[in-house]
């Protein structure tokens, strides 16, 4: 009898547990406020609260618009989903992942993941002088499959012939089509997977031959163009930090190896790097971080962005999308911005015109960068060796390169590409859009 | 709405348990099921309400004329198959008649266009639940309920509308009238409850993913999958398709026990069964049971000779196919269990007895696990190459990094989650509480278990409902 009442009470407070954290959940639930309404890590807006009309009232698309919003905004929200991080963590062993599939790599590439779709808009805008800009069509850079080793992640590469054919048909048809003293650099820029995973081990995971892809593209750049070859040199640093760990760009100290081969090219002294003043940023958790579900691995050893100031001016100028012009830095304080963002330190990020004016020089030379964000940690070791230096991000210029070569009076022209992007098919034809434009 | 949503658990049902729990009555406790469970019904697109309540409308007045003409044998067939007819018909209309129309076109090239017609949500389970209702009250087993909104209720309510189990009327008649809420019951229930949220928002969503990735949607990347990715692929669907459904299952017969009801088992741990014949008496027993009693002894069993009992569960096999699916693949999938099942009744199944029991397990196992492959491919073609693939015949050799990679980090998962299908941990819990449970340590320690169990099962499916925006609900298109 007395068991049978000790029992009773047991399950009475097992019944007032369960119904306490239902509803303790229930309730937080209801509280709007506390729903967040972006995610920081994830790089994105939260589902909204859907518009509900008759037609989608009918059909059920409002109310599965609810359920969406609900769960996409429940909060609490990132403390749940690092709690997940770390079950999913206890799910085997786990030094090496791999996140998203390697088969992406080897079927058609261009194909992109639903979010990344949502990504792409297209615009048609109207500058405020009434000339009619290109169409823009944001394609973020893309990832087949992230390879993760313990606590580095690393983009493996899937070659696309037809892409990057149409890459060096671009790069040529523009050193046609410019004056006979302009002069056209292509740089490509291995991948992080290409220069720190053996051989063996990148045809394992179904990674094909960066070193390979990109000889393939220098052979079919015709005379005028010349190639920067930059493969050997970062492989041969390939013991320092020229690719962060937890994104997928390349470092300023990688960039700056980039840059001595350009000098070596134009038979110039390149500046010892202990020369630059410099600026770091700690406590940063990049595209792959998020692309590994916000991996423990990556979350825990956050990179380092050092980043080396112009000697001779830290000022710079921009076009945004909207056309208005703003005064920048080249190397931006970004200490207070969010752990995702410490990319940005460099020339203000990826805008569709950029240009430096260096008042060290008054020799009128100047040169154009045609990049997409790896080449943003480039360009400031240019800007003390021409007077202007103009940088253009392929995927959001609004014209035609042809034009502000001429207007610009603009002698050296330097594609800077990373090898994934010099050959996806969707980042590349907007180069050929620019160049033909 | 389905049982793993966020949605559900911390609005829908919090919502509806705290007024329930608020009502004095069983009439008012009735009302606010009702009302709960046609908004969860609706809740998919409101239209299909009225599907719903025009169903539970045949069924109600064609039960109530059959129990008018009780005396008449043959009025009364006429009543039952009007209302059985009219329910299949509708059935038909909205689940084959895209698939027919879809044959005969291929046949004779007529129609020019297939119609569009989508397939309202739980249309299988709660009709069948509706025919076995009209039929049990033709066979005098149960009276005719005189009340349309407790027809309702008994076919609409959202524990098992849309998922099973298939309940019977004369199973549930007395409670939904008459029913009293034990408090050890609940304490059971919420156990269940718990127990299978976890069960599909943990397990069955994360072996998904991984079924998923080596199972990949195009054809082009199937063929660049290695042997070893699709056998595990196909192990995790394996693993998945049952986790997902007998979660739903244990979550309804849960709320049930909290709620009163007393709902059969849906599941007996299919997968540790060693012959197909048993494996199907574990496996979705509400279905089985229902094709069993409304068709299989009708047409008469196995009373009519060897033939005609091969012929019985023929068409047995076929509908149970069907059922899953208007899909050549599924009629295949019914049949490859037909031929099994044949063969088992013509001698092997006694054989299988004389044999060691591992040996019954492995080629269940086997069986079952190529069944698997039939019922998730629609597509022949795909279908093809799955099974190529499984023996390198896609020139996509043996295995690969990805394979081990995906394997290595899952590795105490899979483990975990192949004994989420087995009564082992299940069994240890009670030998242990059977044996020790004398001893004051061991009690408290049991009570705690039970006491902060279900709250941590409730915490582990939130974080990994919130985390994870996979949430495929498999069975909605049934």
């Amino acid at each position: 009898m007395k068991r049978k009442k000790k029992v009773r009470k047991y399950i009475r407070l097992k019944i007032y547990a369960f119904a306490g954290i239902i509803f303790f959940f229930a309730l937080i639930a209801l509280i709007i406020p506390l729903r967040p309404k972006e995610s920081a890590v994830e790089k994105r807006k939260l589902e909204k609260f859907p518009k509900p009309t008759l037609e989608t009232l009918w059909n059920g698309e409002f109310f599965e618009g609810v359920n969406l919003w609900y769960a996409d905004t429940f909060p609490l929200r990132d403390r749940l989903i690092s709690g997940n991080m770390k079950i999913h963590s206890a799910y085997g062993m786990q030094k090496n992942q791999i996140y998203g599939s390697t088969q992406a790599l080897a079927s058609v590439p261009d194909e992109k993941d639903k979010a990344e779709k949502e990504e792409e808009k297209s615009q048609d805008k109207k500058l405020k002088d009434g000339k009619k800009q290109r169409e823009i069509t944001q394609v973020q850079e893309q990832f087949g499959a992230v390879y993760l080793a313990e606590d580095t992640a690393f983009n493996l590469f899937g070659f696309d012939k037809a892409a990057a054919d149409e890459y060096a048909e671009a790069v040529n048809t523009l050193a046609g089509k410019v004056e006979k003293e302009v002069k056209v650099y292509d740089l490509i820029v291995p991948i992080s997977s290409g220069i720190y995973l053996d051989a063996k081990l990148q045809k394992e995971l179904g990674s094909a031959d960066q070193k390979e892809a990109i000889q393939y593209i220098y052979d079919k750049l015709d005379g005028k163009v010349a190639a920067v070859d930059v493969f050997a040199t970062l492989e041969n640093h390939n013991d320092e930090y020229l690719y962060f760990r937890s994104d997928h760009h390349w470092t300023a100290l990688a960039a700056y190896y980039a840059y001595c081969e350009f000098m070596d090219l134009k038979k110039i002294e390149p500046t010892p790097l202990d020369k630059y003043q410099t600026m770091t940023f700690d406590g940063f958790l990049g595209t792959m971080y998020s692309y590994c579900d916000q991996a423990p691995a990556l979350g825990n050893n956050p990179d380092t962005v050092t980043a080396y100031i112009p000697l001779s001016t830290n000022e710079m100028q921009y076009q945004d999308v909207n056309g208005n012009t703003v005064d920048y830095e080249i190397i931006a304080d970004v200490t207070d911005w969010n752990e995702s963002s410490k990319y940005n330190c460099f020339i203000g990020g990826d805008e569709p015109l950029a240009w430096i004016h260096n008042p060290a020089l008054t020799d009128g030379s100047a040169c154009l960068v045609v990049k997409e964000s790896y080449g943003n940690a480039f360009v400031p070791f240019l800007v003390d060796h021409y007077e202007y230096v103009y940088v253009v991000d392929y995927r959001y210029y609004p014209s035609g390169l042809t034009g502000l070569i001429k207007e610009k009076g603009i002698k050296d022209v330097l594609f800077l590409n990373n090898v994934m992007a010099a050959s996806t098919g969707s980042l590349v034809s907007n180069v050929t859009e620019i160049v033909n434009y | 709405m389905v049982f793993s949503s966020l949605l559900f658990v911390f609005l829908f049902f919090a919502v509806t348990m705290l007024v329930y729990c608020l009502m004095d009555s069983l009439q008012k406790k009735n009302i606010v099921l009702l009302a709960a469970s046609l908004v969860f019904y609706a809740w998919g697109g409101p239209r299909y309400l009225v599907l719903l309540l025009i169903m539970c409308f045949i069924s109600w007045i064609s039960a109530i004329f059959i129990d008018e003409n009780r005396d008449n044998p043959l009025v009364k067939k006429v009543g039952m198959i009007a209302g059985v007819g009219l329910q299949l018909g509708l059935l038909g209309y909205f689940k084959y008649a895209g698939f027919l129309l879809g044959n005969l076109q291929k046949i004779t090239g007529f129609p020019e266009k297939l119609p569009e017609i989508v397939l309202p949500i739980g249309i299988s389970f709660y009709t069948f639940q509706l025919i076995s209702y009209v039929i049990d009250v033709y066979w005098g087993n149960v009276r005719a309920q005189r009340e349309y909104w407790l027809v309702l209720l008994y076919a609409g309510l959202f524990f098992q509308c849309i998922a099973g189990p298939i309940v019977r009327y004369k199973d549930v008649a007395d409670e939904i009238v008459k029913r009293r809420t034990k408090l050890s019951e609940v304490g059971a229930g919420i156990n269940r409850f718990t127990i299978g949220l976890v069960k599909k928002a943990v397990f069955a969503n994360s072996c998904a993913q991984i079924a998923d990735t080596f199972l990949p949607p195009t054809l082009e990347a199937l063929k660049g999958i290695p042997a070893a990715g699709i056998w595990l692929g196909v192990l995790m669907y394996m693993l998945q398709i049952y986790l997902d459904f007998s979660a739903y299952s244990d979550m309804a017969i849960g709320m049930g026990l909290m709620t009163g009801f007393h709902f059969k088992e849906n599941f007996n741990y299919p997968y540790i069964a060693d012959s197909v014949t048993e494996f199907w008496r574990r496996w979705h027993i509400s279905l089985s049971t229902f094709f069993r009693d409304y068709i299989y002894i009708p047409l008469g069993g196995n009373r009519k000779g060897k033939r005609r009992t091969m012929l019985n569960l023929f068409v047995v096999w076929a509908l149970t196919g069907l059922w899953h699916g208007a899909n050549w693949n599924f009629v295949f999938w019914g049949l490859f269990y037909y031929l099994f099942l044949v063969i088992e009744k013509n001698g092997f199944f006694d054989k299988l007895k004389t044999l060691p029991k591992a040996v019954g397990h492995i080629y269940t196992l086997a069986v079952v696990y190529f069944g698997w492959i039939l019922f998730k491919f629609s597509d022949m073609s795909y279908l093809g190459h799955v099974l190529l693939g499984m023996f390198g015949l896609n020139k996509n050799g043996f295995t690969n990094m990805e394979v081990r990679v995906v394997f290595q980090n899952n590795i105490f998962f899979i483990i975990a989650a192949i004994a989420a299908c087995t009564p082992l941990l299940k069994d240890a819990y009670h030998q242990v509480r059977k044996k020790f449970g004398r001893l004051p340590a061991v009690s408290y320690i049991y009570a705690a278990i039970e006491v902060a169990g279900p709250v941590m099962l409730v915490l582990l499916a939130t974080m990994a409902l919130v985390g994870n925006s996979y949430n495929p609900f498999l069975y909605f298109q049934f």
